[in-house]
């Protein structure tokens, strides 16, 4: 289970959910300089051009990974709007191989890379170019369902096409709770998809305004503090026996049965979160 | 911070979108507001701070003002003039004295203050408050025009000037967009004007469209701007001068050197700051050379305070003059106005306009609250020093199965941070005191008292020797953000002051008693400090309540020269509990202890300066409570309310 190597032939299928609420242009842990939208796009950015250069071998970009970005909120009278937040020639379909995203960022930035300087002993900044495909955006309500519901569609339709590949994972990011009703009954039709290598993960990374007490990977759901917290529990898959003892390699103090899930993280949060998924690239030949 | 460069004052022009968007109400939460009573439109809010400003500044300088207003009429032509009315209606420009020496019209005002009985309903005045612009709002906004013509007015000032100028001031406030074109050009050709260091400084002001969306202030980073309207604000706003940066630092808004000039989504209190940095900016500037007596009787302003001589450069005005000019050397300070004040209430950064005419009438922006004030204690005498005293209840739950949940060792980390932040940032005006209580093996209380280690024996230690006098120090590798979406490692210092280990839970009297004994002898030894003591309790929750909160009253009955204890609460639960941060009400604590807790948590010290500088995490009432989170805004507060002059 969740053995399966990937490559060309057998790939593997990553599917961003991205809350663009309101509140996302709060701060993100209490660092009002911040934004929970824009440290997002950053976050994803930065995810994307690493599995590119996972990807890459001498032959260029290997197609081991379809990934789909899809950003969803309202409008102001509450209808859903859900699009894939990859743009232009990459936002024809809801996936997307690695090597096209590769081909077709929307722009490049310039960002300063802050790094530790040994022998200054102190921090310095190096100026990077950095591809960006996804640009935050904060409007409107929470549409859960509507959005798991399309997810649910898209990897029925990509299982059907790979029915040998390490199973698809869903990566969801909000901050708040559902406008649109329970979403538990939109999420565990999900989980119950299945590849012969195991069912489809969906982890669930929570963002907080303030500089709230994280939670990662909780195995039972008595820790959970607030009513938000247990219905991402729930939705949350239990992480395979590979990622976690990856994890716990790297020195995470991982649990048995820890669930796929973050919550109250802030941007350190999020991007240690975010690893969870690439460590499955160690699967990758 | 006079500019010396300059001899003439430069002038003030405020153009004001007059578009229909104006006569909506102001999207911003007002929790004064008494209910049934919707906030007043957008227009009525900005005259009335346009008004305050020209009472303010016409008390006692004389540079040129306008107001130019832009609208459209029914048939939709541009309107776009002076708006200076009455006594002056047919200049462009007026020195700002003689302005505000005839008002257009006065208008009756009702002001709440709080009661002078100190409890009760607010008590309400009637006021009247002079008029010199009142807008009338219709149609659209015709942006392109608007600055097309403050280009024209500004051709016209500058030739009429014999001399030196300084830098000429327009503050753009809106809530539309164009009507009539990109203003993108027109607003360049101002910016542009005189070169890089010299032409007009153009602020832009756009106002609140989303009550819960946070305002964007002084932005310095363009790329983290969203584009659209918010980047080509950005584009279209003079950098912050030197002066200007310096007048926000002191109000504790931190600025980078690339700021921009320029709010977005700004709240009537980030609009009140704005105009008061450009009042400080105006008083900083020379004065006319001809001689200029204000037309105000005197009787209408309390005697200034001894500093009031003309030393520090100002111009002195003709002998029968009624009222000097006072020029302080050290910059104007938004905490506390030079100028007389017609009030004497403490200068509050959410409080829009603390003068008694609360032109927000019928809506008080700010029950202002007199408890606040230092009556009889002027600023000068009291030194600034306080006590931070740490008091940490060692209990758990089980003390002696290892459990995740376990309370204290996640507070005594807490308490660890918060003695290495204080460390670092020390500056030799703040002690510190730690308590931590327990009971022993043999079930007796076990209080604490006393720094250990190298420090070991002292109650008191200067923040400048807490690094020194740690106990021990780890240096880390932590994972920070790299700015590219990435993480990387950095070493981080840390100072342990507490090594002590979990204890079953203990009553609360002796250790209230041995931090109210050390308050105490530390407020005899320091009568003078600005600063009330803090105590921060660093607890899972107080065990017994009823006799927590009666023990807590010989803290909390603590009064000193500066105010009374200020008690804060740092809770980590044991059973799940969501975290909640500096509330302004229980509503989200979920157990009557912690609702307790909340009635016993004072204000939160430095909350006037961080609600508008982090208004979506701290509001104006928030108090010193934090629930499972950091206590992430303790020193800034407390560092905040050590610079508010006031204290």
């Amino acid at each position: 289970m969740y053995s399966q190597e990937i490559s060309r032939q057998t790939p593997a299928c990553f599917l961003f959910l991205l809350d663009q609420s309101y509140s996302m242009i709060e701060p993100l842990g209490g660092n009002e300089s911040v934004r929970k939208c824009d440290q997002l796009a950053l976050a994803i950015n930065g995810w994307l051009q690493n599995m590119i250069i996972r990807a890459s071998g001498e032959s260029g970009v290997k197609d081991w990974l379809e990934v789909g970005v899809i950003g969803y909120r309202t409008d102001d009278q509450g209808n859903p709007i859900i699009e894939s937040c990859l743009r232009g020639e990459i936002g024809d379909s809801w996936l997307q191989p690695i090597s096209k995203i590769n081909d077709h960022p929307l722009r490049i930035d310039q960002l300063n890379q802050q790094m530790w300087d040994e022998d200054l002993g102190e921090m310095t900044e190096l100026p990077v170019e950095m591809p960006v495909w996804v640009d935050p955006v904060a409007e409107g309500g929470t549409p859960m369902c509507s959005v798991l519901h399309l997810a649910y569609g898209i990897f029925e339709e990509w299982i059907a096409n790979h029915p040998n590949c390490f199973p698809p994972i869903l990566v969801h990011i909000t901050d708040g709770e559902s406008t649109e009703g329970d979403p538990i009954p939109y999420a565990d039709p999900i989980q119950s998809l299945a590849t012969d290598d195991g069912n489809v993960l969906i982890f669930n990374g929570h963002l907080s305004m303030t500089a709230a007490d994280p939670i990662y990977f909780p195995a039972t759901d008595e820790v959970m503090p607030e009513e938000l917290a247990r219905v991402l529990f729930q939705m949350s898959s239990v992480l395979p026996d590979s990622l976690r003892e990856r994890a716990t390699a790297e020195g995470f103090d991982m649990q048995p049965n820890g669930r796929g899930m973050v919550f109250n993280a802030d941007m350190i949060g999020l991007l240690q979160f975010l690893d969870m998924g690439t460590r499955v690239a160690k699967n990758l030949r | 911070m006079m500019n010396q460069d300059f001899q003439l004052p430069g002038c003030v022009i405020f153009l004001v979108d007059e578009s229909s968007a104006m006569d909506v109400p102001i999207q911003e939460d007002l929790p004064n507001l008494p209910p049934g009573q919707s906030p007043r439109p957008r227009a009525a809010n900005v005259s009335a701070a346009i008004n305050s400003w020209i009472r303010r500044l016409g008390a006692d300088r004389d540079p040129d003002v306008t107001i130019v207003g832009y609208k459209t009429s029914k048939e939709g032509e541009a309107v776009v003039g002076c708006r200076l009315d009455g006594a002056f209606g047919d200049h462009e420009f007026v020195p700002v004295n003689d302005l505000a020496a005839t008002p257009l019209r006065e208008e009756e005002r009702v002001q709440r203050r709080p009661n002078p009985a100190g409890f009760g309903p607010p008590v309400e005045e009637p006021i009247t408050i002079p008029i010199w612009y009142a807008p009338e709002p219709e149609g659209k906004a015709p942006q392109v025009a608007a600055f097309e013509f403050c280009a024209e007015l500004l051709d016209r000032w500058e030739a009429a000037q014999e001399g030196s100028y300084a830098r000429p001031l327009i503050v753009h406030v809106f809530a539309a967009g164009s009507a009539d074109g990109n203003p993108h050009k027109a607003i360049s050709q101002l910016l542009e004007r005189g070169g890089d260091d010299a032409g007009p400084l153009v602020m832009n002001i756009h106002l609140s469209s989303a009550k819960l969306v946070p305002s964007t202030v002084y932005p310095s980073n363009r790329y983290y701007l969203p584009p659209g309207v918010m980047k080509d604000l950005y584009d279209r706003s003079s950098p912050l001068t030197e002066s200007q940066r310096h007048t926000l630092r002191l109000a504790n808004v931190p600025t980078n050197p690339k700021a921009a000039a320029m709010l977005y989504n700004a709240k009537m209190p980030d609009v009140a700051q704005a105009f008061k940095m450009i009042e400080a900016e105006v008083r900083a500037w020379p004065q006319k050379p001809v001689e200029l007596a204000p037309t105000l009787p005197v009787d209408d302003f309390p005697p200034l305070s001894g500093d009031d001589l003309p030393g520090d450069g100002a111009e002195t005005v003709n002998d029968d003059e009624t009222a000097t000019i006072a020029v302080s050397d050290r910059g104007y300070s938004l905490e506390k106005s030079d100028s007389p004040p017609v009030s004497t209430t403490v200068e509050d950064g959410s409080d829009a306009d603390s003068l008694p005419d609360n032109v927000w009438s019928g809506e008080s922006f700010e029950i202002v609250d007199e408890a606040e004030t230092v009556p009889g204690n002027p600023a000068a005498t009291l030194l600034k020093e306080g006590l931070v005293l740490l008091l940490c209840d060692r209990s758990v739950a089980d003390p002696y199965s290892v459990s995740d949940t376990a309370a204290w060792p996640k507070l005594q980390e807490r308490a660890n941070a918060i003695l290495t932040q204080a460390g670092k940032a020390a500056d030799g005006r703040l002690e510190l005191a730690v308590v931590t209580y327990g009971v022993d093996g043999a079930g007796e209380t076990d209080v604490r008292a006393t720094f250990e280690g190298p420090l070991v024996g002292q109650s008191f230690v200067k923040d400048e020797a807490l690094t020194e006098g740690a106990l021990r120090v780890e240096e880390n590798w932590i994972q920070v953000p790299d700015g590219t979406g990435g993480l990387t490692s950095i070493p981080q210092t840390e100072t342990i002051f507490l090594e002590q280990e979990p204890s079953a839970p203990a009553g609360t009297e002796e250790a209230l008693n041995a931090a109210a004994g050390l308050v105490n002898q530390w407020c005899s030894e320091h009568p003078d400090a600005c600063l009330p003591p803090v105590v921060v309790h660093l607890t899972r929750g107080p065990g017994d309540r009823e006799a927590y909160h009666q023990h807590c009253q010989q803290l909390t009955d603590i009064n000193t020269a500066a105010g009374s204890l200020v008690l804060y609460h740092l809770v980590v639960t044991e059973q799940p509990h969501r975290s909640v941060s500096y509330p302004a009400d229980d509503s989200q604590l979920e157990w009557p202890g912690l609702q307790g807790l909340f009635e016993l948590s004072s204000p939160l010290l430095g909350r006037e300066e961080l609600s508008v500088s982090k208004p979506t995490i701290v509001a104006a009432d928030a108090r010193g409570l934090v629930l499972n989170a950091k206590f992430d805004l303790l020193w800034d507060g407390i560092r905040a309310a050590l610079a508010d002059d006031s204290y």
